[in-house]
């Protein structure tokens, strides 16, 4: 076992960082609006980062990427957070659709979206929500009806995020029905720009809207269809456990933490005068970090070797979701009336306390994650 | 990074499950709930593969296999309910080793046995063993916890007399020695059956010789105990969690398996998150400690906190899932939580854990602050 970070990892996250670093990167940051709902300085960042292939360098040369090994994105996922990139964008667009296609895409597929998405020119939304579906895919209700040499989609889809930035949309629906729930279910890529969808916001405790998107009979060609039509669920079950690595939660979790002991070290200038209390749950909350933290590049190594672990990345998942949501209801509380009257930090933990309940929701809920692990329970010891 | 096991330590655990699950366990529901010290069956089991060497340095008759070696031996100890003789050997080993004490050393290879005790008083004051100055050494008086009944070396962590006075906060480096006694020395007595085991010291003089600082390189000694105890714990919570699972998964009410109802499926998936969260905290800081981190005094603070808050949490949660069985010598889960009223304290309260890196955490913080 090696806990620690190569050589070779380190000078390449080191030369992320110095990219990262640079004049046009950090213009391209300071040029973004204090609030959390994008717009075209978000674009623009998007790509000055696509420009420096620090989108998915992971990802094979020919769909766009640098073809380093699979590890190494999630380095570039640390470092463009840790940096203030906002992450929504990046984590749906690349790591949750841009990972997916590269699983269960044909060539064309990745030829067509991979290397637009790893320039930084296109965005992509996950649609699979409706206003009575949520974890539930299986009782989805939107439809696709067959038209000539394609499909027709008619629905509702919610809780969506950046859609209003969204060129694509992966979007699910049903063309038929079979002898399971799940049957029937079919996954397409679907251009945001096609006559017949409306975006429209949500507004949320958070500073980020959801979006409502209203499909009324928009028109999909056939070759955007992912696998087969009917395959949809079989597909997201490969998918969903990639997706599920806990590291963009961990990633949150480290970025409130540390706000909220930037605060504290304001307020205790002599460790000692903390309460007991607070000690400790500083304390577990490092171990509880450090865990998250190694649970997720557990599920990482797993992909790079060829093994994708389900029970491991529910883990991974809820542990960084649940650490998330507890660290940010806490440090909700840590400003004082005079920080919070300055902002600046305090105003990162507010928000990171509104946003603390869709963490343990979003990409699969924790109590899904424990029916998951719970279904394993005869293979999930994991000691050796 | 690369987290998964390495075939040696793989073929490692096998071969320690197979001779562990031959140890005879402690028969009845009442009293101590393992053998320990010299009579342990583990103890035997160890001694065949060889696992009193595994740690030693080669000069000595060792193995060199590092702390992973040793933290496997010991979560395999934990996996079977097993009496734990391997730690106090290996901790008075390091100690040695750091204080250059080699004589020690050949005394552990030549098969001398050892007990440790009072290492609860190594986080924050309270009942212990205190020591004076007396002629040509020390004087120790107190009565402590010790991990056997019976050994030819006491190793117990004492304290100096009035010394626990101001903040305990952040400190890892504490007042306070290891002495070595002598089976035979005059003025300590093993106190009665019981469980866990206790020594009562009365003015016992221990040579200066024999008494080592808690301080220096002696320090990473106490981290390394502090994980094998880590890993040590992290064993007791994955057995008795498989104990549970199995059970679970036979038992049917309501038409299905017990397991397969979310009220105890949901507490058995939580158990396994924080075991497989706290495997990590352990293997991290016993591969830092083999490899030389910086980090290891707080790597070894937060696996020994964690393990024991996990096996806490599981010890309630795998007896209520095995219901009135449990409570029985029908099922094995009841040797476990006989363990953790126990072994999650033996080297510390948790809380007093989590305090000293939490403080640890703020006073970087702040020094960071001040640099920028």
């Amino acid at each position: 076992m090696e806990f620690g970070f190569s050589a070779a990892e380190e000078e390449f996250r080191a030369r992320i960082r110095g990219e990262l670093r640079g004049p046009e990167v950090r213009a391209a940051l300071a040029d973004l609006p204090d609030d959390n709902v994008g717009g075209p300085e978000l674009r623009r960042l998007h790509l000055v980062l696509g420009e420096r292939n620090l989108l998915a360098p992971h990802w094979p040369v020919e769909y766009g990427g640098l073809g380093l090994p699979f590890n190494l994105g999630g380095i570039v996922t640390e470092e463009l957070v840790r940096a203030g990139v906002p992450e929504t964008l990046h984590i749906s667009t690349v790591q949750i659709v841009g990972q997916f296609l590269l699983v269960i895409g044909n060539h064309e597929h990745k030829l067509r979206h991979l290397p637009p998405i790893a320039r930084g020119e296109h965005f992509v939304s996950v649609l699979y929500t409706e206003p009575d579906t949520g974890c539930d895919i299986g009782s989805l209700t939107t439809v696709a009806e067959p038209d000539g040499d394609g499909f027709r989609l008619t629905g509702t889809k919610v809780f969506s995020l950046k859609t209003q930035m969204a060129d694509y949309s992966l979007t699910a629906a049903r063309t038929g029905e079979g002898d399971t729930r799940y049957a029937g279910i079919t996954l397409f890529m679907v251009d945001m720009t096609t006559p017949g969808i409306r975006v429209s916001p949500i507004p949320t405790i958070w500073d980020e809207p959801f979006y409502r998107v209203d499909l009324d009979g928009a028109f999909v060609p056939s070759d955007c269809v992912l696998g087969r039509p009917g395959e949809g669920w079989a597909l997201l079950s490969k998918g969903l456990p990639i997706e599920r690595n806990g590291l963009d939660y961990y990633l949150k979790a480290e970025r409130w933490f540390g706000t909220a002991l930037g605060c504290l070290a304001e307020q205790y200038p002599d460790p000692g005068a903390a309460d007991d209390g607070l000690l400790e749950l500083i304390g577990r909350n490092c171990a509880s970090l450090r865990a998250s933290h190694l649970l997720a590049w557990d599920v990482l190594g797993g992909i790079k070797a060829g093994k994708v672990d389900e029970t491991a990345a529910a883990v991974a998942r809820y542990h960084a979701g649940e650490l998330a949501g507890s660290i940010a209801r806490w440090a909700g509380s840590v400003p004082t009336a005079a920080q919070r009257s300055a902002g600046g930090q305090a105003a990162v933990l507010e928000e990171g306390y509104l946003e603390a309940p869709g963490v343990t929701l979003s990409a699969g809920t924790s109590e899904i994650m424990l029916q998951l692990i719970a279904a394993a329970l005869d293979r999930a010891g994991q000691e050796s | 990074m690369d987290l998964r096991p390495d075939p040696f330590q793989a073929h490692l655990r096998r071969a320690l499950r197979v001779g562990l699950a031959g140890a005879a366990a402690r028969p009845g529901v009442r009293g101590a709930p393992v053998l320990d010290g010299p009579a342990s069956p583990a103890g035997s089991v160890l001694a065949e593969l060889s696992a009193p060497h595994f740690e030693l340095p080669s000069g000595h008759g060792g193995l060199e296999l590092g702390l992973m070696a040793g933290a496997t031996v010991s979560e395999e100890l934990g996996r079977a309910a097993c009496g734990n003789p391997y730690r106090a050997q290996a901790l008075v080993a390091d100690v040695a080793w750091s204080a250059n004490r080699p004589d020690v050393l050949d005394d552990l290879r030549a098969g001398a046995t050892v007990a440790a005790a009072g290492l609860e008083c190594l986080t924050g004051p309270g009942a212990g063993v205190t020591a004076e100055h007396a002629d040509g050494g020390i004087e120790l008086s107190g009565t402590v916890t010790a991990d056997a009944a019976s050994a030819d070396v006491l190793a117990v962590s004492c304290h100096w007399r009035d010394s626990w006075k101001g903040s305990w906060k952040g400190s890892v480096s504490q007042p306070v020695v290891l002495a070595l006694v002598p089976a035979g020395t005059a003025g300590y007595k093993w106190l009665g059956d019981g469980w866990p085991h206790a020594v009562q010291l009365s003015g016992v003089v221990v040579a200066q010789k024999d008494v080592i600082p808690w301080d220096g390189p002696v320090l990473g000694a106490l981290a390394k105990a502090r994980i094998r105890q880590a890993a040590y714990l992290l064993g007791l919570a994955a057995g008795m969690t498989e104990e549970a699972v199995r059970y679970t998964g036979a038992r049917r009410q309501f038409g299905s398996k017990l397991r397969d109802l979310q009220g105890v499926g949901f507490p058995l998936a939580r158990a396994v998150i924080s075991l497989r969260a706290t495997r990590m905290l352990v293997y991290r800081a016993a591969w830092l400690a083999d490899a030389g981190g910086a980090d290891l005094p707080t790597a070894s603070l937060e696996a020994l906190a964690a393990a024991a808050e996990t096996l806490i949490e599981i010890a309630r949660t795998a007896m209520q899932a095995c219901g009135g069985h449990g409570m029985t010598t029908e099922l094995a889960v009841h040797r476990y939580y006989r363990l953790a009223v126990a072994e999650p304290y033996r080297y510390g309260k948790p809380a007093e854990l989590w305090r000293q890196v939490g403080a640890a955490r703020l006073a970087r913080e702040l020094t960071g602050q001040k640099a920028s």
